[in-house]
C-alpha cells in the first residue's frame, strides 16, 4: 500500500502555478513596423537550419520544468510502500458475543477437547469455545497428564501474584500438544516490564491481527522457537511446532477487551491443530509457518516501510540535467 | 525639391546613355539617322535631288566626282523614372523622391522628354511626358501628390503603361518587390536601365535588441525575432546576400546600378553613388 510519510509537502505544487505565471508573465515581443519582413524571414530560415531544435527548445521546457517540479515534491513527500495490515473488521465475534462465527459453523466439524489447568479465565475460556466442535475440560496441573486432550492449556496465576507482589513466580500462558513440562523455557525481563504489544513479521499466530493500543503490564520473555510478538523489544509470544507460549497473561493485558484475542486464540489453535481447519484455512496456515522463513528478517521486510523517494529524487536530477542541457546546447 | 546647391552640382552632370537616340524630335543626343548638326559623319555619292549646299566642293575638284558630305542627327531621348510607391517605400521616401527629382532633371537638362511613373497598388500613376528644365517643377509637383502605401507589383505596374518609347528607363526601388523580373520587362521593352536602390538607416543597421514582433510594412505578415548579436550578424548577412542579388542582376542585364545608403547625406552619397554607377 502506497502511503506519503511527509504528505506536507504536497504544498509544493502550487509552485507549480508560479513557474506557469512566469511563462505567462515573461517579456512578450514588442510590436515594430519595419518596411518588410523578407530579410528577417531569412535570418530565422538560417537560424532554424543551424540550430533545428530552436523551435523545440520553445515548447519543451515548461513541460520539463513543470514535471521536474513534481518529481521534487514527490520525493519530499517521501512515498512509501508499507505491508497492508489487517483490517480492524471483525471476522469473529468480540469475547461476549453468542453469535457463532459463519465459517467456522461450516468449516470446523470436528470435535476437539482442550484441557485448562491454573487460574480460571473467562476470556479464554470462551475464545477456545468460539468453535463449536471445542470441547473444554477444567482440570488441574498435576491432573493434566492424566486427561485425555487434544490440547492443553496452562494458565498462569500472574495476575493473582502480583497482586501479592511474588513475582518470581510469573509464568507463561503455554498451549501445547503435550502434557507436561513446556518444550519452550522462558526468563524474566532485566529492566521495564510494562509496554505495548507489536507484531514481529509474519506468522501463522498473528493473521489477520494488528494489536493496536494493545498493552502487557508485565511479563516473562520465551527462550527458544519463533517469535510472534514483542513488549519492549522483548519477544512475548512464541510458537515452535506443538506448542505456543504467551509470556503474559491476557488477563493481566487489555487485549481481552480487542477483537484481536479469540482471533489470536483461533490462531493458535489453527497452528497447533492444523487437522481440525479447512482446507483453505490450513494452507493459510502452513504458508505462514514455513520453516525456512528466517522470522526476523521476514518481520523486518514486512514492517519497515519500504521508501519510494529516492525514485523521484532520480527523476528530479535526470529532468533537471535534461532541463540544463536543452537550455544551454540545445538551439 | 532639391537644394540649389545641387541643382548647381547636377547642372555640369550629363546622362549617359550607351543606345544612341531614334525616333525622337530634335535634341542634344547623337542619333542613328544622319542629320544636320555641324559634327560630320561621312561622306557618300551625290545622287540628283542631293541639297547642293552639302556637296564638298574640294573633293569634287580634285575628284572630278561629286561627294557629299554627312552630318550627324541630334535628336532627343526618352527617360522614364519608374518610382516605387509601395509601402515599403515609406520610411525611404524622402529620399527616393530627391533621387527621382535628380535624375529627372539630369534628364530634362539633356534635352530629353522625361516621364514619370508611380508603382502603386492598382493603376500606375503615369505623368505626362516633360521637356526641358523649365519642366523641374511640375515634376517636383507629381512626386509630391505620390504616397507610399499598400503592395506593389512592379512588373504589373508596367504592364499597365501603354507607352514606353524606347529609351532610358530609371527604376527607383527598395528591391523587395523582385528587380529581376522588372529589368526584364523594361529590357523587353528595349529600355536601356538603371536601377536606384534606397535602403533606410533601419535596414542598413537596425537599432534593435530584445524580442520583437515585426510587422511587414506591405502585407502585414508578422515575424517574431531576438534581436541579439548573433541575429543582427546574420542580418547583415541577408542583406549583404540581397544587395549583391540586385546588383548581380543589374550586371546580367548590362543595366547601371547605384545605392543609396539611408545613413549618409543624400547630397552627398547620391552625387558619389551615380559617378560610381557609370549613368553620367
Amino acid at each position: 500500500m502506497l502511503k506519503w510519510l511527509q504528505p506536507g509537502f504536497a504544498w509544493g505544487f502550487t509552485a507549480a502555478g508560479g513557474i506557469i505565471l512566469l511563462y505567462l508573465l515573461r517579456r512578450r515581443h514588442m510590436p515594430r513596423g519595419v518596411p518588410s519582413t523578407l530579410l528577417w524571414q531569412e535570418v530565422i530560415r538560417e537560424q532554424e537550419a543551424s540550430h533545428p531544435f530552436q523551435k523545440l527548445k520553445r515548447h519543451i521546457l515548461l513541460p520539463i520544468q513543470l514535471l521536474a517540479l513534481s518529481a521534487l515534491v514527490l520525493a519530499l513527500m517521501r512515498p512509501a510502500m508499507v505491508p497492508e495490515k489487517p483490517a480492524e473488521v471483525p471476522t469473529v465475534p468480540p469475547a461476549d458475543s453468542q453469535e457463532e462465527p459463519l465459517a467456522w459453523r461450516e468449516a470446523d466439524t470436528t470435535p476437539v477437547r482442550i484441557a485448562v489447568a491454573g487460574a480460571d479465565s473467562v476470556f479464554l475460556e470462551t475464545a477456545l469455545k468460539l468453535r463449536p466442535s471445542v470441547t473444554v475440560l477444567r482440570t488441574t496441573t498435576e491432573e493434566m497428564a492424566s486427561a485425555e486432550a487434544d490440547l492443553y492449556v496452562y494458565v498462569p496465576e500472574t495476575a493473582a501474584e502480583a497482586e501479592s507482589g511474588e513475582d518470581s513466580a510469573r509464568a507463561p500462558l503455554v498451549f501445547s500438544r503435550t502434557p507436561g513440562s513446556p518444550l519452550l523455557s522462558w526468563r524474566t525481563p532485566e529492566n521495564g516490564e510494562e509496554g505495548s504489544l507489536s507484531l514481529y513479521g509474519r506468522s501463522p499466530l498473528t493473521e489477520q491481527i494488528t494489536f493496536r493500543d494493545t498493552a502487557v503490564r508485565t511479563y516473562v520473555i520465551p527462550v527458544g522457537g519463533k517469535t510472534a510478538a514483542t513488549v519492549n523489544g522483548d519477544p512475548v509470544i512464541a510458537y515452535t511446532a506443538g506448542e505456543v507460549m504467551l509470556g503474559f497473561d491476557p488477563q493481566d493485558s487489555n487485549l481481552p477487551m480487542k477483537y484481536d484475542f479469540p482471533i489470536l486464540i483461533q490462531n493458535i489453535l489453527s497452528y497447533l491443530m492444523p487437522e481440525t481447519v479447512s482446507a483453505l484455512s490450513r494452507e493459510t496456515v502452513e504458508e505462514g509457518a514455513d520453516p525456512g522463513e528466517e522470522p526476523a528478517r521476514a518481520g523486518e521486510e514486512a514492517e519497515q516501510p519500504r521508501e519510494l523517494g529516492w525514485i523521484f529524487a532520480l527523476v528530479f536530477l535526470g529532468l533537471l540535467t535534461l532541463e540544463y542541457g536543452v537550455s544551454r546546447y540545445v538551439g | 525639391m532639391l537644394s540649389d546647391s545641387m541643382i548647381s552640382k547636377l547642372q555640369n552632370l550629363t546622362l549617359l546613355m550607351r543606345e544612341r537616340a531614334s525616333g525622337g524630335a530634335g535634341g542634344a543626343r547623337r542619333s542613328r539617322q544622319t542629320g544636320s548638326s555641324s559634327e560630320f559623319s561621312d561622306y557618300r555619292e551625290y545622287v540628283p535631288g542631293d541639297d547642293l549646299r552639302r556637296l564638298d566642293w574640294h573633293a569634287l575638284a580634285r575628284f572630278d566626282k561629286p561627294f557629299l558630305k554627312l552630318f550627324m542627327e541630334e535628336q532627343e531621348s526618352a527617360v522614364t523614372v519608374w518610382l516605387d510607391t509601395s509601402a515599403s517605400m515609406a520610411d525611404k521616401w524622402e529620399s527616393a523622391v530627391s533621387a527621382a527629382e535628380a535624375v529627372g532633371y539630369l534628364a530634362l537638362g539633356a534635352g530629353d522628354r522625361l516621364q514619370t511613373v508611380a508603382l502603386r497598388e492598382g493603376t500606375p500613376l503615369v505623368s505626362p511626358w516633360w521637356n526641358g528644365r523649365h519642366s523641374y517643377p511640375r515634376l517636383c509637383s507629381f512626386l509630391e501628390s505620390c504616397v507610399p502605401s499598400g503592395e506593389t507589383d512592379p512588373v504589373k505596374g508596367m504592364r499597365g503603361v501603354e507607352r514606353i518609347p524606347r529609351g532610358m528607363s530609371i527604376l527607383i526601388t527598395d528591391g523587395y518587390g523582385g528587380t529581376e523580373a522588372s529589368l526584364d520587362y523594361l529590357r523587353y521593352r528595349k529600355q536601356e536601365c538603371c536601377v536606384i536602390q534606397v535602403l533606410s538607416t533601419f535596414e542598413t543597421e537596425p537599432d534593435l535588441n530584445g524580442d520583437w514582433k515585426l510587422r511587414d510594412a506591405e502585407n502585414g505578415q508578422e515575424t517574431r525575432i531576438t534581436a541579439d548579436r548573433e541575429t543582427l550578424r546574420l542580418y547583415q548577412g541577408a542583406l549583404e546576400r540581397f544587395l549583391n542579388g540586385t546588383r548581380g542582376a543589374c550586371r546580367k542585364r548590362e543595366a547601371a546600378y547605384m545605392l543609396l545608403d539611408g545613413r549618409k547625406p543624400f547630397e552627398e552619397d547620391f552625387l558619389k553613388a551615380l559617378a560610381g554607377s557609370g549613368m553620367i
